[in-house]
């Protein structure tokens, strides 16, 4: 007994090394909770927003240093994919906090659980896509999203808001017991001896064949939990309306930071544990991902709202990810990674522009962007390229994100789902020159009376202006980046 | 040794610093900087020039860079300045200079007085590009490029109706020609291997001239398809008479003294090429003399000051490829030195008289101008002299040479030719007449024509001493002279080999041809003045008698009639046709809108499941589940 108690102690101390950004985390925003937050005035909440920023820069640093292992018994393990997805996501938090803060202010709703919750939801996310045990996988799914529930409902007083947090938190609640179902009946049929994906990935090509079914349901529902986070279709009902009813940087921050995070645990679930029976989820897979493409960029034609449309845009996108999970191999889970980076650059950009014009938090339709051109030509300009950068359009960065993934989609035989995703990005075009359409051949409307001032900041022009930079040039970067930043390497 | 890349790039600079700055900068300063490039690229050009006279065999060439290098085409960009060139450069930019500071005068109150000098600089900057590039391809740069600033030019009064539609037109006719030289060019890449001038002309230098139709004698037609676009030859001769909606300097300087010569050097360019192809040398010179005559018949009868001298410079153009094609490269190429002097001359002075009558160019409302615009009318006259071909003013060696070598090559050709230069005469006098003497027919404008400011009249003067001597450069062997101009260019033409510019050496009536023609154009142009001298009685009587006659000289043959109704209507038809059937139907409609449409259906049709119900959403996510599972075990 005593054995064991000092192995435990071992293992923690040991993997407690692996873990430095998560318990810094933990740490820092259990600190700002209590007693922190007793020191600073109502009135000098925004204080919080730079302090996290610093936080999540300081994360970044752990997370740079920290040496690739293995610890608690397998169940977590840091290597290149763990690193490139944990600073993907340390920087879409980063983003976030940067296009709250002066929204936050205009609605007079600063608060230090606002960006303590983020920092937790990030705990739960860095742990994610580290996981190498089922158990892991689930319990840092729920850590994250519970965090994700709370925020979307963050703004209480609006019933639209309230509605969506609950709305997620139900689904959310039904796609977890789904995905904890399917982990039990794959627990069960290689005999209840192993949830290790390591250990999976032998067992399970093995099961006897009257454990068949067993195995193909629990890997199914597995797929779906995690359909259900990436937001794919059919499970990505949920979307439209959390980032619709959610204040804007948390919408942006959804579409982001927990889509790296699943995307991640799908890559590492799949690409390793299920790897043996891919035959078992390739087809699903595949269908899953094409319904994505096609229903996610069909709906966004007639979107009046702008985030509904990035919604469903951001639905297309998480089809389009899939190609590089079912592609199965290191170069297509970089082209993910590279994907998301990309898409992480021009969304927040997107965002941040949605964000300036919004004012206090109203949902901004689409038509208020007519002639923007004309009132903000600077603005309408960024907004365009974002917006031609999501459609894939050369030489924009989205293109060469696109490109990439296609090209290593096509390689790996994917020939039918590649032909379904040019044609939809092409459906795609269609929308996001809509609203370009709007900005530059429209007359402006005429703006009511008192209306709503402009929620703008040296911070939010900072990300206008460097998002739109890096959604031009940052092509420039592709061949370095794919070829030096991140060997994104495992098993 | 002088940067020649210095000579085209300063008009550059000062265009762009015209197109950037300009408004700003207010006129003195645009002004000064339009005239004062171009002036200083006049000095460069005579210091490149008297050194290319002591350079080893008379030719100086830059290169600058490897402009392009893809599979075996490889060409330098390189300058040359020869006798050739250096001859156009200093016409381009010393006339050049003259017009520039003739336009600040004449542009004084124009709204886009600024925009004006950056595409009459950028012109200048094109032109010398055009003859200093040592290759085709950078030849085609500045071709093109003077097309372009030429329709910038005529288009420049854009609020109108006119000018921008002759612009169109002069741009749309110059293209069929420019391609005409891509053709060539290709045929000739294909032929040598190389596009740069001096590889090709020492290839050739190895060849036999070609007795039938051969790949040779395609390209150089090709080439000279592309001539007749630019140097407004039958059949591409529509748009001149139409250019002159632009400004008269416009006129003065591109329409007139340069740009449209062009033509006539890109053959004498690659001079000994033509040689080797005796049957485009006979297409040049029928074209050339049929040119002549057709376009002065035309000319007898217009009423406008402007389109007559431009139909007059088409004519004069044809007597240039006359000369050409009858081998006399030398000839030709001497009738473009003396006719961008006196028609450069004619034009200033006719926008002198323009100016005068505050923008009235109809012969029929001016008359008695000889004593208000003294300066005006005898710079004129001296130019209609020179024109007409009057011993020893610069257009009688020029153009009798050119008679002289027609003659020699088919003597019906020299006939066309004396024809052409009686009509010549006779409507030069004729404008000069109706113009200058009788009564002033509209005597409200008269009472107010003053003459031109100096910066106007300067340049005429300086002009008239050109047209004057410019003829004394080239006194025929026949009349005792040296020739000298052909010895001075022999290198240029020759390019150092046997063959070439070897026309005058036979034996020929010269000074009975030079009789008659020159008795005959005094004659005719006598003719002329006596009939419109007292006013337009005469004509109208004249006109009255041969009705069918005036008719269709008056309405140019009707070939711009007959181009609207057998080539533009059908094309207008078929695009018709294409764009509503094929582009809005098929493209548009089929191909783009009914997917639109489809696609929003179906964005609607989705639109019905987000019910916003969470049960509905859950039983979604449920059926979803179940459909994958059935999906794999189907």
């Amino acid at each position: 007994m005593n054995g064991f108690a000092a192995g435990l102690w071992e293992s923690l101390v040991s993997g407690s090394k692996l873990i430095w950004p998560q318990i810094f985390l933990t740490f820092a925003a259990t600190v700002m909770l209590w007693p922190a937050d007793l020191f600073v005035e109502k009135a000098r909440k925004h204080v919080w927003a730079p302090i996290t920023m610093v936080i999540l820069a300081l994360t970044g640093a752990l997370i740079y240093l920290t040496e690739p292992g293995v610890g608690f018994s397998d169940m977590y393990k840091v290597d290149g994919l763990t690193k490139g997805f944990q600073a993907l996501i340390v920087l879409a938090a980063f983003l976030a906090v940067m296009l709250s803060q002066k929204l936050l202010d205009a609605l007079r709703e600063q608060t230090v659980e606002y960006y303590a919750l983020i920092l937790f939801s990030l705990v739960g996310m860095l742990t994610l896509v580290g996981a190498t045990d089922l158990m892991t996988v689930y319990f840092s799914i729920e850590l994250m999203a519970i965090c994700i529930y709370i925020l979307v409902a963050y703004l209480r007083d609006q019933n639209r808001g309230v509605e969506a947090g609950l709305k997620y938190f139900l689904l959310g609640a039904f796609s977890s017991g789904i995905l904890l179902y399917g982990m039990s009946l794959v627990f069960a049929a290689v005999g209840g001896v192993t949830t290790n994906l390591a250990e999976l990935n032998r067992l399970l090509p093995v099961v006897p064949q009257s454990s068949s079914l067993l195995v193909f349901s629990g890997v199914l529902m597995v797929l779906v939990g995690l359909c259900f986070k990436v937001a794919a279709v059919p499970f990505h009902m949920w979307s439209p309306d959390a980032y619709e009813g959610a204040p804007t940087p948390i919408t942006a921050f959804m579409a982001t930071a927990p889509k790296a995070a699943a995307m991640g645990a799908f890559l590492r679930v799949f690409g390793t544990g299920f790897a043996g029976v891919s035959s078992d989820w390739m087809l699903p897979l595949s269908y899953v991902a094409g319904a994505s493409m096609i229903l996610g960029n069909i709906a966004a034609v007639r979107q009046q709202t702008m985030k509904r449309l990035l919604a469903y845009s951001s639905i297309a996108h998480a089809g389009y990810m899939l190609l590089g999970v079912l592609g199965k191999g290191v170069d297509n889970a970089q082209a993910v990674w590279l994907y998301l980076l990309t898409y992480l650059v021009m969304n927040t950009g997107a965002f941040a522009v949605v964000i300036i014009l919004q004012g206090k938090g109203e949902g901004e339709r689409i038509d208020d962007f007519r002639g923007l051109a004309k009132r903000r030509p600077f603005l309408a300009f960024a907004m365009m390229m974002f917006l031609l950068s999501l459609a894939g359009i050369p030489p924009l960065v989205g293109f060469f994100g696109k490109f990439y993934l296609f090209k290593l989609a096509v390689e790996s035989g994917l020939t039918t789902l590649v032909v379904i995703a040019l044609v939809t990005s092409a459906i795609s075009a269609f929308y996001y020159l809509g609203v370009v359409n709007q900005m530059y051949f429209k007359e402006p409307a005429d703006l009511p009376e008192g209306a709503e001032p402009e929620v703008l900041s040296t911070g939010m022009t900072l990300i206008v202006g460097v998002t739109c930079v890096l959604t031009l040039v940052g092509t420039l970067a592709g061949p370095w980046l794919v070829n030096t930043m991140f060997r994104i390497t495992w098993i | 040794m002088t940067p020649l890349w210095l000579i085209p790039v300063l008009p550059l600079l000062g265009s762009a610093f015209n197109g950037f700055f300009g408004k700003r900068a207010g006129k003195g300063v645009v002004s000064a900087v339009a005239v004062g490039t171009v002036a200083l690229s006049f000095i460069l050009s005579l210091v490149a020039f008297f050194a290319m006279q002591g350079a080893a065999g008379h030719r100086l060439e830059a290169t600058y860079y490897e402009w392009m290098a893809t599979g075996g085409l490889s060409v330098p960009f390189g300058l040359v300045v020869d006798p050739l060139s250096g001859t156009m450069m200093l016409v381009i930019t010393g006339i050049g200079a003259l017009i520039h500071l003739y336009s600040v005068g004449y542009m004084h109150e124009d709204e886009g007085y600024a925009r004006f000098f950056c595409y009459l600089n950028l012109f200048v900057f094109f032109m010398l590009m055009l003859v200093m590039g040592s290759s085709l391809p950078l030849l085609f740069v500045g071709w093109e490029g003077v097309g372009l600033c030429s329709y910038l030019l005529i288009g420049f009064y854009f609020e109108t109706d006119y000018a921008p539609a002759a612009g169109l037109k002069a741009f749309l006719f110059n293209r069929v020609g420019d391609l005409g030289v891509a053709i060539g060019m290709m045929a000739l890449f294909g032929m040598f291997g190389t596009l740069t001038v001096s590889g090709i002309l020492t290839q050739a230098g190895h060849l036999s001239p070609e007795a039938g139709w051969g790949l040779l004698t395609f390209a150089t037609l090709m080439l000279f398809v592309g001539a007749t676009g630019k140097s407004a030859q039958i059949p591409l001769y529509l748009w001149l008479p139409d250019a002159m909606a632009g400004p008269t300097p416009v006129s003065a300087l591109i329409h007139a003294a340069t740009m449209v010569t062009s033509g006539i050097y890109l053959i004498c360019r690659l001079a000994p090429l033509f040689s080797l192809t005796p049957h485009t040398l006979t297409v040049i010179a029928w074209v050339g003399g049929a040119t002549a005559l057709f376009a002065a018949t035309i000319g007898l009868v217009q009423r406008d000051i402007k389109k007559v001298l431009a139909y007059s410079t088409v004519s004069q153009l044809g007597y240039m490829f006359l000369g050409l094609g009858s081998a006399g490269y030398a000839a030709g190429f001497f009738h473009v030195f003396t006719h961008a002097w006196f028609k450069a001359l004619l034009f200033l002075g006719a926008g002198s008289v323009i100016h005068a009558m505050h923008h009235e160019q109809d012969l029929f409302r001016m008359g008695g101008l000889k004593s208000k615009l003294p300066i005006t009318f005898v710079t004129m006259l001296l130019a209609t002299i020179a024109i007409m071909g009057f011993p020893p003013f610069s257009g009688f060696f020029s153009k009798d040479e050119i008679l002289y070598l027609a003659y020699l090559k088919n003597p019906a050709l020299w006939a066309i030719g004396v024809l052409g230069a009686c009509c010549t005469s006779f409507y030069m006098w004729r404008l000069m007449a109706l113009a200058f003497w009788g009564e002033p027919r509209d005597h409200h404008a008269f009472e107010h024509a003053h003459e031109s400011p100096w910066t106007m009249t300067a340049p005429l003067a300086v002009l008239a001493v050109g047209a004057v001597f410019a003829g004394f450069w080239g006194i025929p062997k026949a009349f005792g002279g040296s020739f000298a101009i052909e010895g001075f260019l022999a290198p240029a033409l020759t390019f150092g080999q046997s063959h070439g510019a070897h026309a005058g050496h036979h034996e020929g009536p010269a000074w009975l041809l030079a009789g008659i023609s020159t008795t005959l154009g005094i004659a005719s142009g006598a003719f002329g003045w006596w009939m419109y001298k007292d006013g337009l009685a005469k004509g109208e009587a004249l006109g009255a008698k041969l009705p069918g006659l005036h008719v269709v000289l008056l309405n140019k043959y009707f070939v711009d009639e007959a181009v609207e109704a057998y080539l533009l209507r059908p094309v207008r038809w078929f695009g018709n046709l294409m764009w509503k059937l094929v582009d809005v139907i098929l493209i548009d409609g089929i191909g783009v809108n009914l997917p639109g449409a489809l696609t929003r259906v179906a964005g609607d049709f989705t639109a019905l499941f987000q019910t916003g119900r969470v049960r509905n959403y859950a039983l979604t996510m449920g059926l979803g589940a179940l459909l994958l599972l059935y999906v794999f075990l189907k």
